[in-house]
């Protein structure tokens, strides 16, 4: 493990408040590189009996316990996307979550064969809508469907458990930006929906950050080959409205994605 | 259990245990926002003081006011500097029982609305102590600081008295008076040689409902020519052969039913004509606003359809400061169409559209009538093609003619000679 790799470990753990986990990184940096302590942890966990596997399942194994490496991958799938805001007096309005989808790019290195560090860079859509239901505007169907662009970056610390198919663990954070949106409209003097770009105003805020966490399975086909199914819940803890001195509207994503990933393991 | 499988299992329950507890934590810091103000909640309505009076007006505006979008004033601002100057009043009140006198209250008012654009907001606000009552149009009080506005007259009265001099100066030949109510129309013709110009003036719009009642069935004879009027210049406008052109007057006309477009305009169209479009606010921020929609006017559903274009008929609608509402948008529509002309000053300003309703819309008027505040605000923007939003503007015509340099019969004159050349 090169030098800034070995800092990096020591001061995610450190942040952790895992400080009594450090002698198991005492190995020496050529029998960590060489992948024999992950080596060592697979046969620990398979009674030693690796020698009997197929090839095809040593190479998974051998990938389960690399350590010091990354992988890098795609993603994409789906999103639903419902807010969290005060109705107040807007008795006769429902919102609704929406379905919309999701896809990047995500690179993940691997501390050890239990716990990595991913990156992700993903663009998202965080959709929802608005219904009216006044009686004489039900029958009108007057509703607004909002669909918004986000790009957003989440880092996770993915822990990760299993031999075959193992299954991940995600916690961590993101940021985002509000990119850009849509809205597919009734309104009391329309007919038939009108979709049109939405207008930014000073009163959004198009910064977007909060907490992230997720669950996933995945399976090595190859040595150098990952392919996972996730989901991926988004907590938003940033207001879609600036913040006002006085009638402070607060309104908040929840965004959930869930779909499927390749990674290439290097 | 061998030391490596402990160690990771023992990691991993901790690590998975603090970032459990830092996330509760951090979720727990969203915050819940502030209680959405609903203005027509009579408990936003049962102040006691001056200050609780003022915040129940501000709040309404903050969200009943559709204007935001084009509005320069800090809304903030004003509550951050005038709360403390209602706070006042009340500590006088409590002190010493002191009542501000009406140049005070009336001032501070001013002050709070001075720079709101909407050119319709009426408010009408009475004392929390002694319940008189104070109405403050500061739209109308732009109007009257306009350069060219200052020191002329704008009413019906004048208007009725300016017509009744084109009859007996020639710039009309003929022509009769309607009454209904509150509502006062004049149809006259000028003739130019053998031909004809179809003039009308209304005070107000109220020709939909006026034909859908038809003639009424009373003895008032100025009643049963109101709508005889309106008659007669339609008829005139379709099917007189020797029509040379049209002149419908919005001067002084405080405005009225958007439907009469359909009059104005509807006859002399096959495709309904968007002259702009309009949007509300379809949530209680002040930028939440549906997209822009496109609005028309309609044709109107007769077959003798007049082509003004095809017969080289021009259309002349006559306009002034105090030409407001639907007497801005009709002309606004007016200019539009292939033969048409606005002739005079640039209106009043005020083409955000009225409803009653405002459980519809995420604006509009509030309050009681009856009440301790009533504020009566535009529930629609409206962007005209031409020109764009010009809320606390007015249309400008094509042709200007001012009031103060001729007079009313200046632009009539103007209009007159318009169509003869035209």
């Amino acid at each position: 493990m090169r030098g800034k790799s070995r800092w990096l470990v020591l001061l995610s753990v450190l942040l952790l408040g895992l400080g009594d986990a450090l002698p198991a990184y005492s190995q020496s940096n050529s029998e960590i590189r060489s992948g024999r302590i992950g080596i060592e942890y697979g046969r620990m966990r398979h009674g030693r009996k690796g020698s009997q596997y197929k090839s095809r399942r040593n190479n998974i194994m051998e990938n389960n316990s690399k350590m010091g490496f990354w992988a890098v991958g795609l993603l994409g799938g789906g999103s639903y996307n419902w807010q969290t805001r005060e109705a107040g007096y807007m008795y006769d309005m429902t919102f609704d979550g929406r379905m919309g989808v999701y896809g990047g790019v995500s690179v993940t290195y691997m501390f050890f064969d239990w716990l990595s560090i991913r990156g992700d860079i993903m663009y998202s859509q965080k959709n929802y809508g608005m219904r009216r239901m006044t009686p004489e505007l039900q029958k009108m169907d007057v509703h607004s469907n909002y669909t918004n662009h986000y790009l957003q970056v989440p880092v996770m610390a993915d822990w990760t458990f299993g031999s075959l198919v193992r299954a991940h663990i995600l916690t961590g954070a993101y940021a985002g930006a509000w990119l850009d949106g849509e809205v597919s409209r009734v309104t009391i003097f329309d007919k038939e929906s009108v979709r049109s770009k939405y207008s930014f105003s000073k009163e959004d805020n198009r910064a977007d950050a909060g907490l992230v966490g997720g669950v996933g399975v995945s399976w090595d086909p190859w040595q150098f080959l990952r392919v996972g199914a996730e989901a991926m819940f988004f907590y938003s803890m940033t207001n879609t409205v600036r913040r006002q001195p006085v009638a402070y509207d607060k309104r908040y994503n929840n965004n959930i994605v869930f779909g499927l990933s390749v990674r290439y393991v290097f | 259990m061998v030391k490596g499988e402990w160690l990771k299992v023992k990691v991993m329950k901790k690590g998975l245990l603090y970032i459990a507890m830092i996330a509760v934590m951090l979720a727990g810091c969203r915050q819940k926002g502030d209680v959405y103000y609903d203005p027509n909640d009579p408990l936003n309505m049962s102040y006691t003081t001056y200050a609780g009076q003022f915040e129940a007006i501000w709040h309404g505006l903050n969200t009943y006011y559709v204007f935001w979008s084009e509005d320069s004033t800090e809304w903030n601002l004003v509550y951050k500097e005038m709360l403390p100057r209602f706070q006042e009043l009340d500590s006088a009140y409590k002190n010493n029982g002191t009542i501000p006198d009406s140049l005070t209250f009336v001032g501070m008012y001013q002050d709070v609305t001075s720079t709101l654009i909407d050119h319709h907001l009426a408010m009408q606000i009475r004392d929390v102590h002694t319940n008189k009552l104070y109405i403050f149009k500061p739209g109308q009080d732009e109007v009257n600081q306009r350069d060219y506005v200052q020191g002329q007259t704008y009413s019906s009265a004048a208007m009725k008295e300016a017509i009744d001099g084109f009859v007996k100066d020639g710039l009309l030949t003929s022509g009769t008076w309607g009454k209904r109510g509150n509502y006062v129309n004049f149809f006259g013709i000028r003739k130019v040689d053998t031909k004809k110009i179809a003039y009308y003036w209304q005070n107000n719009f109220f020709m939909t409902s006026t034909l859908q009642a038809g003639i009424l069935d009373t003895d008032d004879e100025l009643a049963q020519q109101y709508t005889k009027n309106i008659e007669s210049w339609l008829d005139m406008c379709l099917n007189d052969e020797d029509l040379l052109g049209i002149i419908l007057d919005n001067r002084c006309n405080g405005g009225g039913q958007l439907a009469d477009l359909k009059i104005v305009i509807g006859p002399f169209i096959s495709e309904p004509l968007q002259y702009g479009n309009i949007r509300y606010k379809e949530g209680p921020n002040r930028y939440e606003y549906t997209n822009w929609i496109p609005a028309y006017a309609d044709t109107m559903d007769i077959r003798n359809r007049r082509d003004l274009e095809d017969q080289n008929i021009p259309y002349v609608v006559i306009a002034n400061a105090y030409s407001i509402s639907m007497a801005e948008i009709s002309s606004a529509a007016i200019k539009l169409l292939p033969t048409g002309c606005m002739i005079g000053e640039r209106t009043f300003g005020a083409h955000g559209q009225l409803y009653s309703l405002s459980t519809i819309f995420y604006d509009g008027t509030f309050g009681d009538p009856n009440g301790k505040h009533y504020v009566y605000t535009s529930s629609l923007q409206t962007k005209f093609l031409d020109g764009g939003i010009l809320e606390g503007q007015g249309v400008s015509p094509d042709k200007s003619i001012l009031q103060m340099e001729s007079g009313y019969a200046g632009a009539m004159e103007k209009a007159i000679d318009y169509i003869k050349a035209y």
